[in-house]
Order: C-alpha cells, then sequence, then structure tokens
C-alpha cells in the first residue's frame, strides 16, 4: 500500500535537453498545479479564495522566470514536482499550505524611531 | 586569476544564457601582505541560491573571508591556520528582547553563521556559489627575523650597533 501511496503522482527526475524541452516540462507542471487548486481548496479546506491561490502559483513560477541554466532549471523542476505531489496527496496539511500566504499577511514592520522603540526593537 | 575560474567561466558561457548577473571582467585582485581590504567582486558561480531556499535578503548582506589573527596574549596559532567566512554585523538587524525571559534576541539569521574552509579559494568558491557578496581581507604576514647571540660580538668596519665596552 505504502509502494503505491509513495509512486502515486512521482514523476522521473527531468534531465533536459534543452530550453525548449525544459520549458515544456515546467508549463506542464503549470498546467497540472492550475488544474489542481479546486482539489486543493477541496481537500485542504483553506480559507482562501480561487483567485488568490492562482495568483501564488503565477507569482511561485515567476519568480524564476530568467533562469537559463539548464541544471538550476532540472532542480526547480524536481522541487516543483515534489510540492506537486505533497500537496495533492495532502501529504502536506493545511499550515504548509498558509507557509505561501505569510509574507502577505505579516504586520508591517515598525519604521520611524517611535514606533520601533515602542516595538522594542532595533 | 586562478584556473578553476577560469574553467568555471568558460562553462558557464552560452549563447542562450542571459544575464542574471552583471558578467565578470577581469577579477584583478590586489594581493598585499597586510590587513588591508581587497576589492569586492562581482560574484561568478554556479547560482545555487535559486535553488538553496535561502531567503532574497541574504545575497544583500556582505561578509567577509578572512584569517583570524593570532591573540596577542597568546603564543598559539592553531586558529589562525583556517580561512572563515563570516557576515558583517548589520546596523538594523531587528534586535529585540525576548519578551518572556529578557535575552537579547536578534532577526538577523546569518549572525552566529561562521564557516571554515582550508583555503581561500574554497571560501571564495562557496561564496560566489550562494551569490553573497564578499569582501577578502588578506591576512597580515608577520615577518620573522632571525636573531643570533652571536652577531652581538661580530666585527664591524661601521659603527658598532651596540657598543659592549665602556
Amino acid at each position: 500500500m505504502s509502494a503505491a501511496m509513495a509512486a502515486h503522482l512521482s514523476v522521473v527526475t527531468a534531465q533536459s535537453s534543452s530550453l525548449s524541452s525544459a520549458r515544456q516540462s515546467v508549463i506542464h507542471l503549470y498546467r497540472d498545479f492550475q488544474r489542481g487548486v479546486p482539489e486543493i481548496m477541496r481537500t485542504h479546506q483553506v480559507d482562501i479564495p480561487m483567485s488568490m491561490i492562482r495568483t501564488k502559483i503565477r507569482e511561485e513560477f515567476e519568480r524564476h522566470r530568467d533562469v537559463k541554466d539548464l541544471a538550476v532549471i532540472d532542480i526547480l523542476l524536481f522541487k516543483g514536482r515534489q510540492e506537486y505531489q505533497e500537496t495533492m496527496n495532502a501529504w502536506k496539511q493545511e499550515t504548509h499550505i498558509m507557509r505561501y500566504f505569510i509574507k502577505d499577511d505579516a504586520p508591517p514592520k515598525p519604521q520611524g524611531f517611535l514606533e520601533k522603540f515602542l516595538a522594542g526593537r532595533d | 586569476m586562478s584556473t578553476s575560474l577560469l574553467v568555471k567561466q568558460a562553462m558557464r558561457a552560452t549563447p542562450l544564457m542571459a544575464s542574471f548577473r552583471p558578467a565578470t571582467t577581469s577579477a584583478f585582485r590586489f594581493n598585499s601582505t597586510s590587513t588591508s581590504v581587497t576589492e569586492t567582486r562581482e560574484p561568478v558561480a554556479l547560482q545555487a541560491e535559486i535553488v538553496s531556499g535561502a531567503p532574497e535578503e541574504v545575497r544583500m548582506q556582505p561578509c567577509r573571508i578572512f584569517k583570524q589573527s593570532k591573540a596577542a596574549t597568546q603564543s598559539g596559532i592553531t586558529n589562525t591556520g583556517v580561512w572563515r567566512l563570516d557576515f558583517d554585523t548589520q546596523l538594523q538587524a531587528g534586535r529585540f528582547e525576548n519578551e518572556l525571559i529578557g535575552w537579547a534576541s536578534s532577526a538577523d539569521y546569518m549572525q552566529a553563521l561562521q564557516m571554515k574552509f582550508i583555503s581561500k579559494e574554497d571560501a571564495i568558491a562557496f561564496a560566489d556559489k550562494q551569490g553573497w557578496e564578499f569582501t577578502i581581507q588578506e591576512p597580515n604576514q608577520k615577518i620573522f627575523k632571525k636573531k643570533i647571540y652571536a652577531d652581538n660580538f661580530k666585527y664591524s668596519p661601521k659603527k658598532l650597533r651596540f657598543v659592549k665596552t665602556k
């Protein structure tokens, strides 16, 4: 049973021969993520609207848009696939999903001397 | 510039590569034996910072590659052999007092990181790979002058350094 569980949604590690094949793999992963958003919402029951989750997925992919090194792209693909598998198999919990959004919700850092002093921070 | 760095640059130069960071020109460093700080170099290497999971802000923090100097109060030189990598103390490091106990805490996660390397090139390669801004501080080479007691009594046609007779 556990062997089947480990195999579900697992993918052989990519060794991209060219940028275009790497780009294809990335786009496949992106589409898998976007297709899986309703299931993520159903499984993990996070109180985040679908549009925000889709935007967050887009943001994470856009972060590495300019990477051209094939080895680095392969590692990023591996990590992305890992995240996808863990999310869709519900090996992650709600807290792990919320971690992607923590920086958006963090309270603003104190600015100026008085606010820093009252907060007790440097 | 060492050959290993040249090889790395050659390997990285592909026609499709967009410049993620500005490509280095000649990285000529002034190697001095004094404790002068050599000029900072642009990081060159393998972009491990993209996959390392480290926050983006770490790349803005400058670090220092140096050899610890011998303590003037002691003769031991064991700690002076290794090359160290240390992050500079930042002014606005988010220091605060722990609410429960009152410990002096800091939001700077790199302040306690101290790395040791066998050679300077290893340290530079690591900092390059992680994309950190580093400065190399060359160690102060102690000039050892041999002193021979017999030289006090040697014949000298010039004026004697130490006059032994009254």
